[in-house]
């Protein structure tokens, strides 16, 4: 980055800084913030990186219809999720083709982080495995908006979705929803899903 | 369990939590996340070009981002412990905005004095990117996209904050930089 031009200010001295309340510094970067601050701007950019698409989709709904806002939402997905894939996998060096890799992926997608989201992972073998999400912000704020919205979203676009996603890592992967919206309760599990290799 | 500099180990399949891994690790996820948030517009808009046209994308895409920096500010604000309304507290937020992260921009900041200053982008990848694949981009993104959302940062922050782009695309030639040039000015 180039030097910021400033008149009469001195240069900071980059700290574990755990937060930015002190003076404006035209150099501050990311390294010089602790780790847990680090922790809560990733959470920041993954909340925005979600805000982004769910005002896609709200002004599609406004402007279109549900029904056509789910289509280009899985139009975008289909372009969209391979490349998370390889670009959070070239910085974390994942590797495989198995669905511990494909775990490991979906883990690391800003969409599925763990402040938003809490999941339980079951990888049953190298080929085969289960994950359940028991709690789904966005599931929960389109039960709330009342129109049923989440029907759609979760039992058409999900599923082309993260099919999409599995086969970057595998052409072979099979991704099979066991539990789906509508939920039983508010207590209920959001969604379940078995991932399996087929040969 | 050390801190991860990559997660080319093992899964880790109850309790994962970034704070697993390094500083340095974290740095790299958010640059990806940075690009990855970028890019994800880009492919809306993308899509919904080949649905509806260019004209209808263009004007929703604007839509679009001048709902998001009240959110974004107010989410960094906190996350960041940013307080105070003049332009370089404004500065202070949009240096950790997801879309301008140095992972991917190449960016000055001349401060004048606490409500003036001038950002000089000496590179921008959205605009190469147009320049390269998409110039018929150039025009709406930069010149009816960018000035609003740029006023509607200042804005959260205090609506007399002006944002005024001082230079715009489209370039003279490659050796044309900065690709922008804007003004944050607090008139009173």
């Amino acid at each position: 980055m180039h030097l910021a031009v400033q008149e009469g200010l001195e240069e900071q001295v980059p700290k574990d800084l755990r937060d930015y309340s002190g003076p404006f510094d035209p150099n501050r970067r990311y390294p010089d913030f602790s780790k847990d601050t680090l922790v809560m701007l990733l959470e920041e950019y993954s909340r925005s990186y979600r805000l982004l698409e769910r005002q896609w989709h709200a002004v599609l709904r406004e402007r279109h219809s549900d029904r056509e806002a789910v289509e280009c939402a899985i139009g975008q997905w289909m372009s969209t999720r391979p490349m998370v894939s390889h670009w959070l996998s070239k910085a974390l060096n994942i590797e495989g083709d198995n669905v511990e890799t494909f775990f490991k992926r979906l883990q690391m997608d800003p969409r599925f982080t763990p402040a938003e989201f809490d999941v339980c992972w079951e990888l049953r073998r190298p080929d085969s495995g289960v994950f359940t999400v028991k709690k789904c912000g966005t599931l929960v704020s389109l039960e709330e908006e009342g129109k049923g919205y989440e029907l759609t979203l979760c039992n058409e676009q999900e599923l082309p979705a993260l099919t999409r996603v599995a086969q970057y890592t595998n052409p072979h992967m099979k991704m099979v929803p066991l539990r789906l919206p509508p939920r039983r309760s508010e207590t209920d599990i959001a969604c379940q899903w078995e991932v399996k290799l087929e040969s | 369990m050390g801190e991860l500099k990559d997660y080319s180990g093992p899964i880790k399949p109850k309790g994962f939590q970034w704070e697993d891994f390094s500083k340095e690790t974290l740095i790299k996820v958010m640059g990806e996340y940075a690009r990855l948030y970028l890019m994800i517009d880009g492919l809306w808009n993308t899509i919904v070009t080949r649905d509806s046209g260019m004209e209808a994308a263009d004007k929703w895409d604007t839509e679009v981002w001048l709902t998001i920096p009240r959110p974004l500010l107010i989410g960094l604000k906190k996350t960041l412990n940013i307080e105070g309304n003049d332009v370089v507290s404004l500065l202070k937020t949009i240096q950790f905005d997801p879309g301008f992260t140095p992972h991917l921009f190449d960016y000055d900041l001349e401060v004048k004095n606490n409500n003036h200053v001038i950002m000089n982008i000496h590179k921008c990848p959205s605009l190469l990117y147009f320049e390269s694949k998409a110039p018929e981009k150039v025009m709406p993104i930069c010149h009816e996209l960018e000035p609003p959302c740029f006023q509607e940062y200042c804005n959260v922050y205090d609506s007399r904050i002006k944002c005024t782009p001082l230079k715009l695309p489209p370039r003279k030639g490659p050796d044309d930089v900065p690709h922008c040039i804007w003004e944050f000015k607090l008139e009173e």
